[in-house]
């Protein structure tokens, strides 16, 4: 669970931390699919936890050289640590077989990106198209884990 | 219960601790200076040795010009395609390097990792735009037929050496307004980095070498006052690009002068931003951040005076000053610091005279940051935001250029009388920024007020790479500006006019 008593970031320590929540969630995918006995959802969550790997590397890529320099405000206002709590406990309970956990992570994981991703457009354009992007990624998956349970 | 703190990386590695005795770069080779004149590059977060420059003598820099002179009879007649290509790998090479360079700015200069990404940044869309150069704007003009039979061209010339001299507070950034541009024309450069913060362009100039710029093209010497002179002097210099404070921006302008060189001469400033009733107060504090303790405050673009216009004045002071406290001082390593150290202990002590300098010209110290620390670097040249209340025109701290986080508040009735302040209470005009929702406002502002940047709802007025860096009075010495107007700058023009 994640404790974050005053909310504020700079651009590099809020992406470090949208990038450890891609990581999480990419490890995550890893263990449900090495744990799960149903195959198609092995297979799905072995896609999932590819293409967020690949996400990572784009978002540490734009990390480090999208800023622009001149619009570097403080970020605050973001509530982040309620967003968070689901993303971690979630992860921490190691429900990797659970389908529904995953829904519950990749809910709060979609907010977390879209909220982000409207604070950080004006500091960088590149890197609030992709958290948007990975907003879109993360609904697309809860819509998939949502059908395979129905 | 993972804390914050658990999530965040721990501060940034240093690329390396200390890098040595600094070598300068000419004919192509690293070489070490003879000079027995060393000088030590310090680390400001920590109060640490990190690296030695020498200063280069009188022969090294005559060798350093000879060496881009001999260059530029090569270089010149290479054909452009080829010119540019070597800028376009310079491009790949420095996005390779740019989290070293980066971080590098970080250690010597002090300001905080996302700025020196940003500048770094900046630094590559200036070499960008350099390839663009040297297809397009580098062009001549052509007209068939002015007379009967007769048809006129403009061809531009590369002119030859020219010597670009670095400011300490974007040390790899400003250089490289110039050097691609100089490059892609077909001129050949001599750069001189500050002697306080030399490393990044050491850095960048490893870069252009790995990528096999011709020997000669691209030089680097470093020192201080007397390499500057040596370099402008020298007849083989063509012209110089210098960035720095106004009485040596002045004194290299009036010397290239004498010299019959070309010049660019970008100097110092004493910035306002005026703050309109109307403005969205939540959006201008957040660009008020920025604008005043970016770069912890060192660079031409600061806000330096917040002028309240009306009844806005209460209110905005109480929520700058809130914002302004909260900022995070350290070592701009660690990701979550918002404000670095100041490049050195003098330019601390400097700009801590000024605080007291401010206290006794009765202003109102609403905000002292003198005594804020930096957890775990307590020997750093940390000074955290200052603010000054009941700031008169006419006082020190509004007039002079403190180059440091301490902004002055000053009140008054109408835009008509801040611009009118503006104009006319000091000599410096590098940016006027306004903060308005209403257009006619800032029209009348961009209309009238004297200054070479100006911001709408911006606080800091950073042109791109594409458009000139201007300036006016005692902040720009010169006719051409910095970054596009640099084509002319290093071109001579040559009219044909031809009858068959």
């Amino acid at each position: 669970m994640v404790s974050l008593a005053e909310e504020r970031y700079t651009f590099s320590s809020l992406m470090t931390l949208m990038i450890e929540c891609e990581s999480k969630l990419h490890q995550y995918y890893l263990n449900a699919s090495a744990a799960t006995s149903d195959p198609q959802l092995a297979s799905l969550f072995a896609d999932y936890a590819k293409s967020i790997s690949r996400s990572v590397a784009s978002m540490q890529k734009a990390r480090v050289e999208t800023i622009v320099e001149m619009a570097l405000e403080p970020i605050t206002n973001l509530k982040l640590a309620e967003l968070m709590i689901p993303i971690d406990r979630g992860i921490e309970l190691g429900s990797t077989g659970y389908v529904s956990a995953l829904m519950t992570i990749e809910r709060a994981v979609s907010q977390l990106y879209l909220q982000v991703s409207q604070k950080l457009a004006t500091m960088s354009a590149e890197t609030g198209e992709l958290l948007m992007r990975l907003s879109r990624d993360s609904d697309e998956r809860f819509h998939i884990l949502e059908q395979s349970v129905s | 219960m993972t804390e914050l703190s658990q999530i965040r990386k721990p501060t940034l590695p240093e690329v390396q601790n200390n890098y040595g005795t600094l070598k300068m770069f000419v004919e192509g080779k690293w070489t070490s200076s003879q000079s027995s004149h060393l000088q030590p590059v310090m680390n400001p977060a920590k109060d640490e040795t990190i690296a030695q420059v020498p200063f280069a003598t009188r022969d090294e820099v005559e060798k350093a010009v000879d060496s881009a002179r001999t260059a530029f009879r090569t270089w010149s007649q290479m054909p452009v395609t080829t010119r540019a290509g070597y800028v376009f790998k310079l491009k790949q090479k420095l996005d390779e390097y740019f989290e070293d360079v980066s971080r590098i700015t970080t250690q010597n200069h002090g300001k905080i990792i996302d700025e020196a990404r940003g500048e770094t940044r900046r630094l590559i869309e200036n070499v960008e735009f350099g390839c663009a150069v040297a297809y397009t704007l580098a062009k001549g003009e052509h007209l068939d037929q002015v007379a009967s039979g007769v048809d006129e061209s403009l061809i531009r010339e590369p002119l030859g050496p020219f010597a670009i001299i670095g400011p300490f507070n974007f040390p790899s950034l400003a250089p490289f307004w110039f050097i691609p541009i100089a490059l892609a024309v077909g001129c050949t450069v001599v750069v001189k980095p500050s002697e306080i913060t030399p490393l990044p362009m050491q850095w960048c100039m490893k870069a252009a070498e790995e990528v096999g710029i011709p020997p000669g093209v691209l030089n680097l010497v470093h020192g201080s006052k007397e390499v500057n002179e040596a370099l402008v002097t020298n007849r083989g210099i063509r012209g110089v690009a210098f960035v720095g404070s106004t009485p040596v921006a002045k004194s290299i302008y009036k010397l290239a002068g004498e010299h019959g060189k070309r010049a660019i001469c970008q100097a110092g400033a004493k910035n306002y931003v005026v703050v309109m009733p109307d403005a969205d107060l939540s959006m201008s504090i957040s660009a008020l951040m920025p604008s005043f303790y970016g770069n912890t405050g060192q660079r031409c673009l600061s806000g330096s005076n917040l002028v309240a216009v009306g009844d806005v004045h209460e209110e905005l002071t109480r929520k700058f000053v809130e914002a302004s406290s909260k900022m995070r001082l350290g070592y701009g390593l660690d990701e979550t610091v918002e404000l670095g150290p100041l490049v050195s202990k003098r330019a601390q002590e400097r700009v801590a005279s000024y605080v007291q300098k401010g206290i006794d010209e009765g202003a109102k110290l609403l905000l002292d940051g003198r005594n804020k620390k930096a957890d775990g670097y307590s020997d750093g040249y940390f000074l955290g935001p200052t603010i000054f209340d009941h700031v008169t025109p006419d006082m020190c701290i509004a007039k002079e250029e403190i180059f440091g986080p301490v902004a002055s508040i000053l009140q008054v009735a109408t835009l008509s009388e801040a611009v009118e302040m503006i104009n006319g209470k000091t000599n410096y005009g590098n940016e006027a920024c306004i903060f308005t929702r209403n257009g006619k406002n800032a029209r009348e502002f961009r209309r009238t007020v004297q200054a070479g940047n100006i911001g709408v709802n911006i606080g800091i007025a950073a042109p791109m790479a594409f458009f000139p860096f201007a300036g006016y009075r005692d902040s720009f010495f010169g006719i051409l500006h910095g970054q596009s107007d640099c084509v002319d700058f290093f071109t001579d023009k040559k009219v044909i006019v031809t009858r068959w």
